[in-house]
């Protein structure tokens, strides 16, 4: 397996096999990370797609500062809020709230160890895209709500409500209320 | 330090050094709740976290095809910049040139031959390639949909016009069908009364491509060989009435071929290293010329309005010395010509004095006698002055993919070689010019100047290039010779042109 550096040098180089390497060695991690933020495997498929071509065409501005999976995993999230700004307009239905409940603060979600991560992957994708985007990145990027605001173009306000209503949702779909009837 | 601070100083050291002891639980709580500050996850936030941060998913196959697709050229050229030393002659335009040949002659029975020949070859190369596990890269596989309506206008018994009936036949044989008759096939293929007619083609392609790159010691050292089995379906709707529903179903295989051929060690240990490069070049010269000094306005007037500009060749053998990548200076020897068309009327008058005889009280006397008389001076004359100069000049190059631009400055000097033709000659009497023959005793034999050009210069091959130069020449002294009164300076602006091949 080549270094880090020799990617980088054979990738500035425009050396195919390097170039595939450098594809084969993140590819996985990004797409999990592509599904988590789209809607279907076929959006996250062309968000990988348009990512790592934004990699490889700009991969001469890397300044080595920071790690270099981290610099893919900030393009691949850029490409990510990009197609969600170019789509924006098309989002205008947005999942009914209400139909979810209210968030129990109290809740702990446990008994899931059987839960598959497609479920998971499954459930976030369901999420509406606006939701979607904050609960990825506030749960598990950890950017905070001016960060995402400012991704967004969002209030702070606007993203802490999308990120409560998104763990609602996430809530019901884990079956939070059946489940605590049961052990009720 | 006393005796009996040393000892404290070990007993602590001694019962402390390696002591471990586990932190009292909760202390990593308070901690991690006072590093999350304002931020608050919710357990829901964790379970996602925990079992998707570290998920990892096998994207499909076909998005690396798609990203190298993508990267498309600079696929190709990486490859090509990697083989430092190595000539690479794609010939791509050729087999796709032929293809487009081939594809273009419909009825042809060896076009089938070759395409049914190519095809098979191509699949099996193809399935050869799978087999032996030398394909490089995951296969491609793309759907591409094009879509080409065509409206016809149709009159009452057929076609409205021939440029409709050219376009729907080209159409139309492109799709396979028959083409459109005479205005009584059309009759009873279309409506009746004037209608319009749809037609378009719909053509799906399922593309399943692949290559390999293989390096190997025969006179091709890296052969490309990709193949490309396309299954195309095609459907044509048009209205109702014309009952032209057709849909064809097509098999066909493109193989492409494309090899780098290493040069000979000899051509790969010389290629591009020399700094030095040759040019041999011709230029249109349009020279003219500033006058100072002249004690007399008759003398600029009639020189200013007689004498003209000329255009004349000159010629240079150029040698240019690269200094870095794009600096360089240049020097040379040139054959230069330079001169004035000249077309001479005036008049000029003069005093004369001759001695006359008189008979004066019976005697005959001579005695002077002085007149006033008028010249007419006409002649038509081409001056030509020839010099052998040595230009020095600093340059800079830009280049581009195709050409490069380089602007130069310098010097040049030169000896001359040749005058001929007619000059103004001004007297040492102020009231009188004439016309002399140019000699090269009354002109400077050095010339000095100031040179400009901007060069583009066209890559050609890999080791010539050709030229194309305007410049500008200043001359810094005076071309006539020191005593006379009057100054000249010629200057000249013209472009050059030729070819440069470098050593």
């Amino acid at each position: 397996m080549l270094s880090e550096q020799e990617l980088l040098e054979g990738c500035i180089r425009e050396n195919p096999r390097v170039q595939e390497q450098l594809y084969k060695q993140y590819a996985s991690r990004m797409f999990a990370l592509c599904l988590r933020y789209s809607s279907s495997r076929m959006e996250a498929e062309d968000t990988l797609h348009e990512g790592f071509m934004r990699v490889f065409q700009s991969i001469g501005r890397y300044t080595s500062t920071g790690s270099f999976e981290g610099w893919i995993k900030r393009i691949m999230i850029n490409s990510c809020l990009k197609k969600y700004h170019a789509n924006k307009h098309m989002y205008l239905k947005q999942t009914n709230i209400e139909d979810f409940g209210q968030l129990n603060e109290e809740y702990h979600p446990t008994g899931y160890d059987k839960l598959q991560v497609t479920d998971l992957l499954d459930m976030v994708q369901k999420l509406a895209p606006g939701f979607r985007l904050v609960f990825n990145l506030y749960a598990l990027e950890g950017y905070n709500h001016k960060e995402i605001g400012e991704m967004l173009d969002i209030s702070e306000g606007t993203s802490k409500s999308q990120l409560s209503r998104a763990r609602q949702i996430l809530q019901k779909m884990l079956g939070y209320e059946k489940h605590q009837t049961t052990d009720v | 330090m006393s005796e009996k601070e040393n000892n404290i100083d070990n007993l602590f050291k001694g019962g402390l050094d390696g002591h471990k002891p586990d932190a009292p639980e909760g202390v990593w709580g308070k901690l991690s709740e006072d590093l999350k500050g304002e931020r608050n996850f919710h357990p829901v936030d964790d379970l996602f976290y925990d079992r998707l941060i570290t998920n990892e998913a096998k994207p499909p196959l076909n998005v690396w095809g798609r990203i190298r697709n993508g990267l498309g050229n600079r696929f190709d050229a990486g490859i090509y910049n990697s083989l430092d030393g190595f000539e690479h002659t794609p010939p791509n335009w050729i087999w796709q040139s032929l293809a487009f040949i081939l594809l273009l002659n419909r009825r042809n029975r060896i076009r089938r031959a070759v395409v049914f020949v190519t095809g098979t070859l191509g699949m099996l190369a193809f399935i050869s390639l799978l087999q032996w596990g030398l394909y490089s890269t995951v296969p491609s596989f793309e759907v591409n949909e094009t879509k080409e309506v065509h409206k016809l206008k149709v009159m009452k018994g057929g076609v409205a016009n021939s440029r409709q009936l050219e376009k729907s036949n080209t159409l139309m044989h492109a799709l396979g069908g028959n083409e459109f008759g005479s205005k009584a096939n059309n009759k009873n293929k279309f409506a009746k009364n004037k209608d319009k007619i749809r037609l378009a083609k719909v053509e799906r392609q399922l593309m399943v491509t692949g290559g390999n790159l293989a390096e190997s010691k025969s006179e091709l050292d890296l052969i490309a060989l990709s193949a490309y089995p396309i299954f195309r379906l095609q459907s044509t709707a048009s209205s109702p009435n014309a009952n032209l529903q057709t849909t064809h179903f097509r098999l066909r295989t493109n193989v492409r071929l494309s090899g780098v051929k290493a040069p000979s060690a000899k051509r790969a240990k010389t290629a591009t290293t020399s700094p030095w490069s040759i040019a041999f070049l011709a230029s249109a010269n349009h020279s003219f010329r500033s006058l100072k000094g002249a004690p007399r306005n008759e003398y600029l007037l009639i020189r200013n309005s007689s004498e003209k500009a000329k255009t004349t060749l000159s010629y240079a053998l150029r040698l240019k010395y690269n200094l870095s990548n794009h600096l360089f200076v240049s020097t040379g020897i040139s054959i230069v010509n330079r001169g004035e068309k000249a077309e001479y009327d005036f008049k000029t008058q003069q005093e004369a004095q001759t001695m006359v005889g008189f008979y004066i009280n019976g005697v005959y006397e001579l005695k002077p006698y002085k007149y006033t008389f008028t010249q007419d001076h006409k002649q038509n004359a081409e001056n030509s002055y020839a010099y052998m100069e040595v230009p020095m000049a600093f340059g800079y190059r830009f280049d581009y993919r195709y050409f490069s631009i380089q602007p130069t400055i310098g010097v040049s000097a030169g000896v001359l070689t040749a005058a001929n033709g007619t000059n103004l000659t001004m007297e040492l009497n102020p009231s009188l010019v004439s016309l002399d023959e140019v000699k090269k005793q009354s002109m400077n034999r050095l010339n000095v100047g100031g040179n400009i050009s901007v060069a583009v210069s066209v890559n050609m091959g890999k080791k010539l290039n050709f030229l194309v130069e305007p410049f500008y020449n200043h001359s810094l002294n005076n071309s006539l010779i020191n005593n006379m009164d009057v100054k000249q300076y010629f200057h000249s602006k013209g472009i050059l042109a030729g070819l440069e091949w470098k050593l």
